[in-house]
């Protein structure tokens, strides 16, 4: 029976992979399927797991313990409301410890950027709005809805945050720019109308 | 005021995550300081993963064969474009303006075979951490793949360190005297890998049989036009699709052979490709002697019933043989280790 090495197995078919075939920088067939495959493997597969300590030890008398849990001894303090911290409770994140109450309240404010993951992408949502009824020809006519969407969306989210990759407000002043164009020509429309 | 500095570079590579046949949203691979982040966008909201570099444990880059196929189908849409007008213009006199057209879709699936060889071998891209395997669907082209991880190397090589192959084979012992990964990781510990499912080959059996019986049959078909033998063809092909399907079914993550797994796609492609010419030619038939069943058509007066026959029965026979010849093996094979003590 083939000994599991790291745990990495063919991309295809699931055979154990060779040591031989890691870090090669070259393509190299499984010995079942033949796929040729590369496989890159770096120091921290060899990293064993350490299981959280459950709250080092009952506190002894004139010892700080831990502000969620009473009979825990503090081994830290959280760095963004200074409560005393355990082990258990203390969470390293991004070289700083922080409580996991920080943490929620941080992610639901959107204050800490590394735990977003997910953005709404309100330049997208107005410039589609203000573009795609006009490219698709057939539902021009209902411009006189989607434009004065395009262009409240534009300006009512004009300060929410963007795309985490960074994105200029590009998007935002095109929407902007093709949606008043959209609502002038229906303006122009009724007026034409009206006059004749 | 001097600019304040991207925090996220982009790597070169865009692609379409799929779920099922659907487009998920298209992908895209961002550098950052101590990550690497996989912007996954949908309509108005983009989805974030972090991978940082310190977790990375490895990245396999596999080489696929999803640009043949594409080149494979998009070529033989493209044959049968322009091979349509064609016939049109020999058999019907079309004009000028149906060669254009059938010129020009032609020409359509010609560019995509044109532009996907540009574009060089397809590829599939993996990264695994300790508690996740991703599919990294923007690194779809093997050059493009190369690219980007030696860009991550380099990364994730300056935060963890470089695993030399020596330090791979000396660790080895190591980690299996210490009971693999299982020792420290909570999360592989549950026990021994899958093993690959050992797959039930009657149906693979049965089509390459039910194949050699077509040859045979498309060899007296040259020789004897009999409605008998039309309907027993028909039942033939159905139960043979039926057995094809079914195969490629239960082929898959099974322990069959990649040639026998290769060989029952080429029937599959095989079929798919003789029945849309048999069509096409058949209503062209059809159209010719109006009253006339197709397979009522001597070969011998028709050279391209004739050549359609003869490379049918050749496929049949080849495909067939082939497969009863591997899954022979297969089954030798098999049956070997329960024989020794």
């Amino acid at each position: 029976m083939t000994a599991t090495l790291f745990s990495l197995d063919c991309p295809k078919c699931g055979d154990p992979i060779s040591p031989t075939a890691c870090n090669t920088g070259e393509m190299t067939p499984c010995g079942r399927c033949g796929t040729r495959y590369q496989a890159l493997v770096f120091p921290a597969i060899l990293r064993t797991f350490e299981m959280p300590a459950a709250g080092a030890g009952v506190i002894q008398a004139e010892e700080s313990s831990c502000y969620y849990h009473s009979a825990k001894k503090a081994v830290t303090v959280c760095e963004s409301c200074g409560v005393f911290l355990c082990a258990l409770c203390d969470v390293s994140l991004n070289n700083q410890h922080l409580c996991p109450k920080c943490i929620e309240k941080g992610k639901a404010k959107g204050r800490m950027k590394h735990l977003e993951n997910q953005r709404i992408l309100y330049d997208d949502m107005a410039l589609r709005l203000a573009l795609y009824p006009v490219l698709l020809v057939i539902t021009v006519y209902f411009t006189f809805m989607t434009a004065p969407a395009a262009l409240f969306i534009a300006i009512r989210y004009w300060n929410a945050p963007g795309s985490i990759i960074g994105r200029s407000k590009f998007r935002m002043v095109l929407a902007i720019l093709f949606a008043t164009l959209q609502i002038l020509g229906w303006i122009m429309l009724c007026v034409w109308f009206a006059t004749h | 005021m001097a600019r304040q500095p991207k925090e996220y570079v982009r790597l070169p590579g865009r692609g379409q995550k799929v779920v099922g046949v659907l487009s998920a949203g298209r992908t895209s691979l961002w550098l950052g300081n101590d990550h690497l982040l996989h912007v996954s966008d949908q309509w108005f909201t983009e989805t974030y993963k972090r991978f940082y570099f310190r977790d990375i444990q490895a990245i396999m880059l596999r080489k696929t064969r999803a640009g043949k196929i594409i080149n494979l189908v998009c070529g033989l849409v493209a044959l049968l474009v322009f091979l349509f007008p064609l016939a049109g213009k020999l058999y019907w006199a079309w004009d000028a303006a149906g060669m254009i057209v059938g010129g020009c879709f032609g020409g359509f699936f010609l560019l995509i075979v044109v532009v996907n060889s540009l574009m060089g071998p397809t590829s599939s891209c993996k990264l695994k951490t300790a508690v996740q395997s991703e599919e990294l669907p923007s690194l779809a082209r093997l050059w493009r793949a190369r690219k980007v991880l030696r860009i991550l190397r380099a990364r994730i090589d300056a935060e963890q360190g470089v695993l030399s192959q020596e330090e791979i084979a000396s660790n080895r012992e190591a980690i299996l005297a210490a009971g693999a990964l299982g020792a420290g990781n909570p999360l592989k510990a549950a026990g021994p890998p899958e093993l690959m499912r050992h797959c039930d080959d009657r149906f693979h059996a049965a089509m390459l049989y039910i194949l050699l019986f077509d040859g045979v049959l498309t060899i007296i078909n040259i020789f004897i036009q009999n409605k008998l033998i039309d309907a027993i063809s028909a039942c033939v092909l159905l139960g043979g699709i039926t057995c094809m399907t079914t195969a490629l079914f239960k082929q898959q993550r099974s322990d069959l052979p990649s040639g026998l797994k290769n060989l029952t796609w080429a029937t599959l492609a095989y079929t798919v490709a003789f029945m849309i010419v048999a069509i096409g030619y058949g209503v062209i038939l059809a159209l010719e002697n109006p009253g006339k069943i197709g397979t009522q058509l001597s070969p011998f007066d028709h050279p391209v019933i004739m050549a359609m026959d003869l490379v049918s029965a050749i496929c049949d026979f080849s495909i067939g043989g082939c497969g009863v010849y591997l899954l022979q093996k297969f089954r030798r094979e098999s049956a070997a280790p329960d024989a020794q003590p």
